[in-house]
């Protein structure tokens, strides 16, 4: 019997305290390994407790999360390790280490996995490269520009090869020019097999993933779209 | 799936010198906390040092034997000063009172001392020896008096004139022979008192064996210290064991502590960064203690140099044992935020990494 392959969400419920209403309910989805989805939806509707949940930073209340069949454990080293190995983020608030370099930056996901930092460096150099930042490699974070330093963010999980890219409205602070770029390199540049899940407001990034998922209070509603 | 070890300690030195301000300030503070402890307590061993000199300048570690009604012996008497951890030891026995030709008239006490006695009552002092016409050691009292100084000559009423052989100094450990005229005699013969001084270690020991020394006679000698114990409050071994400072390496432990989680909790991004990538909350706590061990070590170092060197430029002495107490109190105290810093500033990464990223 074969396993299928990729993420799956069963019945994902999630509320932020026990009096608050839910963030989700049921949200049951699939990524498939080399697909791109653009996850849709007006603000505060879940989008991004979905990918947070979908990355395993945050455990739901109530639901199943799944792994090529496996459901994962809720907590422990198990779930901090898949979550290093397989997913990769893409923060809509550029997040990186202050004041080090682009470089440094890009290196992190490998050297947090374990890689040598010769080798890290090397495949964060050609992550760098690839979204077309290369130059900019030895530059400290802060000297960079908005699209600049999300690019930074977009070689960090490149350089690391994981199969899930979790994007939270990425170019919700860029400007059209910058947001083609970081699409470009999100998107378009993934290595073959990598899904790709972003959260936008942007039809023209949705324009660019296979598929699209409208989420409305919590809940994936019909009206998404495929390529 | 963790950081390498290399590449962990290379990351926090990074981190330190790339946010080079940041860890400037956490480095100034705690040097300051550092080497302040370690002044407090240069300062703190070098007033009980002071007062420890003092003390027993004044005569804090004498002690007078005498026996009710019997005389004591002598020769037993300066025989102590053979034992070890005995400064000095002599008798005195009074022989009734005298005048001088140049104050007919005025009366003062006599007596025979032997030269341990004076050493007792001046350290020091340098008694020569006497002449053929024989010599006195005047009293300071005595000697202001009569105005006599020492290698000048003074003649007891109807005697020949003799040589002042010293003028002695006893104002503080024995302020009643500042008016007596003593005859320095050979070990021998009876006296009525004799005075020992003790090192400092040596004092309650060998106090305590100084009645079986003289338990010559019927009667049982009496063992007196020179300083009454109960009018004297101040006790220096008391007061460095209670001393506040002693607590210092608390103070400047949780205080590391203290700004190094104010230091995370402006880092919660990055920390939350750190996790989101995958370092396991163990290997972030190891990241935080290399940060930390970097500063606090230079820390530890530039604050007692600082301390070291204040010391020294206010021209106070600076004892092995005095620095050692500084290093010990200061390394304790930079021990322990080293513990509690890592530890602590965890703390502020903890609970959900979604969270952490958002702060800033």
């Amino acid at each position: 019997m074969s396993v299928a392959q990729g993420l799956e969400l069963r019945e994902i419920w999630h509320r932020y305290g026990s009096h608050s209403p839910p963030v989700l309910r049921g949200v049951s989805m699939r990524v498939e390994p080399g697909e791109s989805i653009a996850l849709m939806g007006p603000s505060g509707s879940g989008k991004t407790t979905l990918l947070t949940v979908l990355g395993l930073l945050v455990e739901p209340t109530g639901g199943e999360v799944r792994l090529d069949g496996r459901v994962l454990p809720k907590k422990g080293a198990e779930l901090a390790r898949l979550r290093a190995a397989e997913f990769g983020w893409v923060f809509q608030s550029v997040n990186v280490l202050p004041r080090r370099s682009a470089l440094d930056n890009a290196a992190l996901g490998l050297l947090a996995r374990g890689t040598a930092s010769a080798d890290a460096k090397r495949a964060a150099e050609g992550a760098l490269e690839a979204v077309g930042i290369g130059s900019l490699a030895r530059q400290p974070v802060h000297t960079l520009s908005g699209g600049e330093l999300q690019r930074v963010c977009i070689a960090r999980v490149l350089a690391a090869r994981p199969r899930f890219i979790l994007a939270d409205e990425p170019t919700g602070q860029l400007d059209g020019a910058n947001t083609e770029g970081v699409i470009a390199a999100l998107v378009n540049n993934r290595p073959l097999g990598t899904s790709v899940v972003i959260a936008t407001h942007d039809p023209l990034v949705a324009g660019h993933c296979d598929r699209v998922l409208r989420l409305v209070d919590g809940e994936i509603v019909p009206g998404g779209a495929s390529r | 799936m963790r950081w390498r070890t290399a590449a962990l300690l290379r990351e926090a030195a990074l981190n330190l010198w790339a946010n080079g301000a940041r860890s400037a300030v956490i480095l100034l503070i705690a040097a300051a906390a550092v080497g302040g402890l370690g002044f407090l307590e240069l300062q703190q061993a070098d007033g009980l040092r002071e007062f420890q000199d003092d003390y027993a300048a004044a005569g804090g570690y004498v002690a007078i034997v005498t026996r009710p009604n019997e005389p004591l012996d002598t020769g037993r008497c300066e025989a102590l000063q053979e034992r070890d951890g005995v400064v000095a030891a002599g008798s005195i026995r009074g022989t009734g009172t005298v005048s001088f030709a140049s104050a007919p008239g005025v009366l003062f006490q006599s007596a025979a001392v032997t030269a341990g006695a004076l050493q007792v009552w001046q350290p020091g002092i340098h008694v020569p020896p006497a002449p053929e016409g024989g010599s006195i050691v005047a009293g300071g009292a005595m000697a202001s008096e009569l105005g006599l100084a020492t290698g000048s000559y003074t003649a007891r009423a109807g005697e020949e004139p003799v040589l002042v052989a010293a003028v002695l100094r006893a104002e503080r450990r024995n302020p009643q022979v500042q008016r007596w005229a003593l005859d320095v005699s050979p070990a021998a013969g009876e006296a009525a008192e004799c005075w020992v001084e003790f090192d400092r270690d040596a004092y309650r020991a060998g106090v305590d064996t100084l009645a079986a020394w003289f338990a010559t006679g019927t009667q049982e000698p009496v063992v007196r210290p020179y300083f009454r114990r109960d009018e004297f409050t101040r006790d220096p071994g008391r007061e460095f064991a209670q001393r506040p400072e002693r607590f210092g390496w608390l103070a400047a432990g949780g205080l590391i502590a203290a700004v190094s989680v104010l230091s995370a909790w402006f880092r919660r991004a990055e920390l939350g960064l750190y996790l989101a990538l995958g370092t396991a909350r163990s290997q972030l706590i190891g990241l935080l203690a290399i940060e930390s061990a970097l500063v606090l070590g230079l820390a530890a170092a530039g604050g007692l140099l600082w301390a070291f060197a204040l010391q020294a430029a206010m021209h106070h002495p600076l004892p092995a044992d005095h620095a050692w107490l500084a290093f010990r109190s200061a390394i304790s105290g930079t021990l322990l935020g080293l513990v509690l810093a890592p530890a602590a500033s965890a703390l502020v990464a903890r609970g959900s990494v979604a969270a952490l990223l958002k702060d800033r």
